[in-house]
């Protein structure tokens, strides 16, 4: 599995594929939001000395279970930038995945105009647009947030709010 | 009599009933609060409210008119008292619960946030429903699911036996408060595997006399003290004072570290009871029994529990 070199930092992303067409007929290109709203930010952080490995599901190069290493990665990567844009249920499922197991570092996007839904109404959730200013104040603002999560030692778990001591023990795999 | 706590994560009844239409890639899909669009004009209204009403509710009731010495309690989000922090009571009913039936009909996204985390938290019975046609999301798309529908007598009376099955297999392990090994999904098991849950299971099922074995030594010791001091031996043969206090702090340590778990309250309760047998510490076993009666008395089926606690708590206030 590709996850041996542990040195450097890891930060998986969790989000919808390719064009999508919402409710009220905007169509919203997924692969252009990782490309320049979610990947570039880090080529930002990585002038500046951070370097983050960013790794989506559909970019694990390793043969095998996709599941198994999707799993993989929600567990162990230092980071997770989740785009709840769309209400996806796997994006969904996989953050709630995400809470139980990562007492900090999970990132929540959205793109202007999406609710956040009933559970995660207070969790703050850094929100982009998808043209040329948008692009840039997301340069602006995702790093600090990037930097925020990596040394929180508090909770951005809904979980680790509600169950402060709960544990959960990674087995080195 | 035992009480099992059922919790059912699915969009809220209160809400006005969905619409599902046929799409091509999720089959029975909602429209429009699903936020992908569809494009179909032909469409299934649902009422969540009647799902609960006549498919889940009816379960229920069957198990437990044909077990006398057993009630499964059936809760859902709507049910739970309104004000305070909600999310908080959600999850701690997600948590908590021993078996939870998820209708993921609609994919509302609470729904599998909620669903996400209790997989990932609680090794035990979660039973997953959905409207009949409908697909399951690519994450989930590999476990048991039971199809259901409301406007067909035949595909809901199926679906309620389907219910009362799954949870009549599981009762054995469910009333030992065992883990479920019999997950055959690959997402669950490789949580299992990753988090190191099943060797931590093994461990902790060695360790379970570990409580009521050291409690019974420290008072044996105590005995064997007091007897060895009724004939004359000397402080210093006799055993150290200390051992009885780390014995006690290591109880102690060990009660709130469970408490702090989702699916360790019982056993909390557990370790609390063993330490209010050990014998002198009567001030710290009155505490003992103020933390119990405080635990007991916000489950609404503890309380006479709770009431014993705090006379106990106070005959030892003198």
């Amino acid at each position: 599995m590709s996850i041996s070199t542990k040195n450097q930092k890891t930060c998986f992303v969790i989000m919808p594929y390719g064009e999508k067409t919402d409710t009220a007929n905007i169509s919203i290109n997924f692969d252009d939001v990782y490309k320049y709203i979610i990947k570039r930010p880090f080529q930002m952080l990585k002038n500046e000395g951070v370097e983050i490995e960013v790794i989506r599901c559909d970019e694990i190069t390793s043969t095998g279970s996709i599941h198994r290493d999707m799993i993989h990665h929600i567990l162990h990567d230092e980071l997770a930038i989740v785009d709840i844009t769309m209400l996806n249920p796997n994006v969904f499922y996989e953050l709630g995945v995400r809470h139980a197991l990562r007492r900090s570092g999970t990132i929540l996007i959205r793109k202007s105009g999406t609710q956040n839904p009933f559970n995660i109404q207070g969790m703050r959730t850094y929100e982009y647009d998808t043209d040329m200013p948008g692009v840039d104040a997301a340069q602006e603002k995702i790093p600090l947030l990037i930097k925020s999560a990596l040394s929180n030692s508090g909770s951005d778990s809904l979980v680790y709010d509600v169950f402060p001591s709960l544990k959960v023990t990674l087995t080195d795999g | 009599m035992r009480t099992l706590k059922c919790f059912v994560i699915t969009p809220s009844g209160k809400n006005p009933p969905i619409r599902l239409v046929e799409d091509e890639k999720y089959g029975l899909s909602a429209a429009p609060s699903s936020c992908e669009q569809v494009h179909t004009s032909n469409s299934i209204p649902l009422d969540f409210q009647k799902v609960y009403k006549y498919i889940i509710t009816p379960a229920i009731t069957q198990i437990n008119v044909a077990h006398t010495d057993l009630r499964i309690e059936c809760t859902r989000g709507e049910d739970l008292p309104q004000g305070g922090n909600i999310v908080s009571q959600f999850l701690q009913q997600i948590c908590r619960a021993d078996i939870t039936i998820t209708d993921v009909t609609g994919f509302n996204p609470n729904v599998l946030l909620e669903y996400g985390i209790r997989l990932s938290v609680r090794d035990s019975l979660n039973i997953l429903i959905c409207h009949d046609g409908a697909r399951l999301p690519l994450d989930i798309a590999d476990q048991r699911c039971i199809p259901y529908r409301t406007d067909d007598m035949s595909v809901g009376t199926a679906a309620i036996a389907q219910i009362v099955a799954t949870i009549i297999n599981s009762l054995p392990q469910l009333l030992k408060q065992q883990a479920l090994e019999t997950s055959d999904n690959l997402f669950r098991r490789t949580v299992e595997v990753a988090t190191g849950r099943t060797l931590e299971r093994r461990l902790t099922a060695v360790f379970d006399p570990a409580p009521s074995l050291l409690v019974d030594l420290v008072n044996e010791v105590k005995r064997l003290n007091d007897e060895l001091k009724k004939i004359g031996v000397s402080d210093n043969i006799r055993a150290k004072p200390r051992l009885r206090d780390n014995a006690w702090s290591f109880l102690e340590t060990l009660a709130k570290t469970l408490q702090g778990d989702p699916c360790g309250l019982n056993k909390a309760i557990d370790v609390y009871k063993r330490m209010t047998e050990i014998e002198g510490f009567n001030d710290k076993r009155r505490d003992v029994f103020y933390i119990l009666n405080e635990i007991c008395a916000v489950d609404p089926e503890r309380q006479s529990e709770a009431q014993d606690y705090l006379n106990k708590a106070k005959e030892l206030e003198d």
